[in-house]
C-alpha cells in the first residue's frame, strides 16, 4: 500500500470517526494509540505523570471529534496531526498538573506483573531522557515521523530536531552501557548523583 | 573494555522497542464510549430531521390540496321564503311565475 493510499484512508478514517463511527475510531485506536501514549509519556516524565499518558491521548482524540469535517479532509499527513494535538494535550495536561507534581517520579513497575522487557527499559531510558530529547526519539521511533514532520510537529527547525536526537542517542548510549564502567553515570536521575 | 552499545545498536533497538508488536495495549474505553454517545447523538439528529421532512412534506401535501381543491357548490339553488305568503317556495333561476305558469 502506499503512503498517499494509506493517508487517504486514514484521512477517511478521521472523518468517520469524527462522525461518531465506531469501527473506524476502534481502527484509528488501535492504529495510533500506543504510538500516541508513547510520546505522550515522554512528554508527561518530565513532571512524573506517565500513568495519564493514555488519558491526555484520550482527551486529545476526543478533541479531534470537535474538528470539524473539512478542516479534517485538509490534513495532509495524519500522523503528525494527531501528535500535534497529542502534545497539545499534553502540555495542557501539564500546566494543570504542575502544583500537584512537586518532585519527579521515575517509572515505577507498581502494577507490572514480573520484570520489564529490555524492550520497556529502554522505552523508560527514553522517558528518563530530557523531555524536549525524549520527545525527538519517541517522534521519530514511535511516531516513525521524518525529521521535517519532526521539526514541524514541534515548531523547530530541522536542524534542532537533529541535534536533539543525536544528543539524546549519545546519553542512551551512555545509559545503556554495561555496567563494567560504572563512573560514567549518564543517565540522569533527579536528585541521584552517582558517587564512588 | 567498553560496554556503551554503538550508535546503529541504540537506534535498532529503538525501533524494536518501540514496534507496534511490542508496545503495550490500551484499551481506551473513555474514547470510545465518547464515540458511541455521538453516534447516538448524531443518529438521533438525523431522525429528528427525517421526522422533520416528512412532517413539512405532509403539511405541504395537505395544504396544496386545499389550495387546489373547488370551492363547495351548492346542489339547489337557495330557497326564499319571504318572497310571499302562502306560496310554495320559490327558487331562484326558476321564472315559470314570471310567465303566469301554475
Amino acid at each position: 500500500m502506499s503512503a498517499a493510499v494509506k493517508a487517504i484512508d486514514e484521512r477517511k478514517l478521521l472523518v468517520r470517526m469524527s462522525r461518531g463511527h465506531g469501527p473506524s475510531a476502534r481502527l484509528l485506536w488501535d492504529l495510533y494509540a500506543a504510538r500516541l501514549v508513547a510520546f505522550a509519556r515522554s512528554l508527561l516524565a518530565a513532571q512524573g505523570a506517565q500513568q495519564h499518558a493514555e488519558d491526555v491521548v484520550q482527551i486529545a482524540l476526543c478533541k479531534v471529534m470537535q474538528v470539524p469535517t473539512h478542516r479534517i479532509r485538509k490534513v495532509e499527513a495524519v500522523g503528525p496531526w494527531l501528535f500535534t494535538i497529542v502534545r497539545t494535550s499534553a502540555l495542557n495536561h501539564m500546566r494543570g498538573e504542575r502544583r500537584e507534581m512537586k518532585r519527579r517520579v521515575h517509572a515505577v513497575p507498581g502494577t507490572d506483573l514480573g520484570p520489564p522487557s529490555s524492550f520497556e527499559l529502554l522505552r523508560r531510558a527514553v522517558e528518563d531522557l530530557p523531555s524536549d530529547e525524549a520527545e525527538v526519539v519517541t517522534l521519530r521511533h514511535a511516531g516513525g515521523l521524518t525529521f521535517d514532520q519532526v521539526s514541524e510537529v514541534l515548531a523547530i527547525p530541522r536542524s534542532t530536531a537533529a541535534s536533539r536526537y543525536a544528543r539524546a542517542i549519545e546519553r542512551l548510549r551512555g545509559s545503556l552501557a554495561e555496567p563494567a564502567e560504572p563512573a560514567m553515570p549518564l543517565k540522569f536521575v533527579e536528585g541521584q548523583r552517582h558517587v564512588r | 573494555m567498553s560496554g556503551k552499545p554503538t550508535q546503529d545498536e541504540i537506534v535498532r533497538q529503538l525501533d524494536s522497542a518501540y514496534d507496534s508488536s511490542r508496545m503495550p495495549t490500551y484499551g481506551g474505553a473513555e474514547f470510545l464510549a465518547e464515540v458511541k454517545a455521538r453516534s447516538l447523538s448524531g443518529w438521533l439528529f438525523r431522525g429528528m430531521v427525517v421526522v422533520g421532512v416528512i412532517l413539512l412534506v405532509l403539511l405541504g401535501v395537505v395544504g396544496y390540496r386545499i389550495a387546489t381543491s373547488p370551492p363547495a357548490m351548492p346542489d339547489e339553488s337557495p330557497a326564499i321564503e319571504d318572497l310571499g305568503s302562502g306560496q310554495t317556495p320559490t327558487r331562484l333561476g326558476d321564472r315559470s311565475w314570471l310567465l303566469g305558469a301554475g
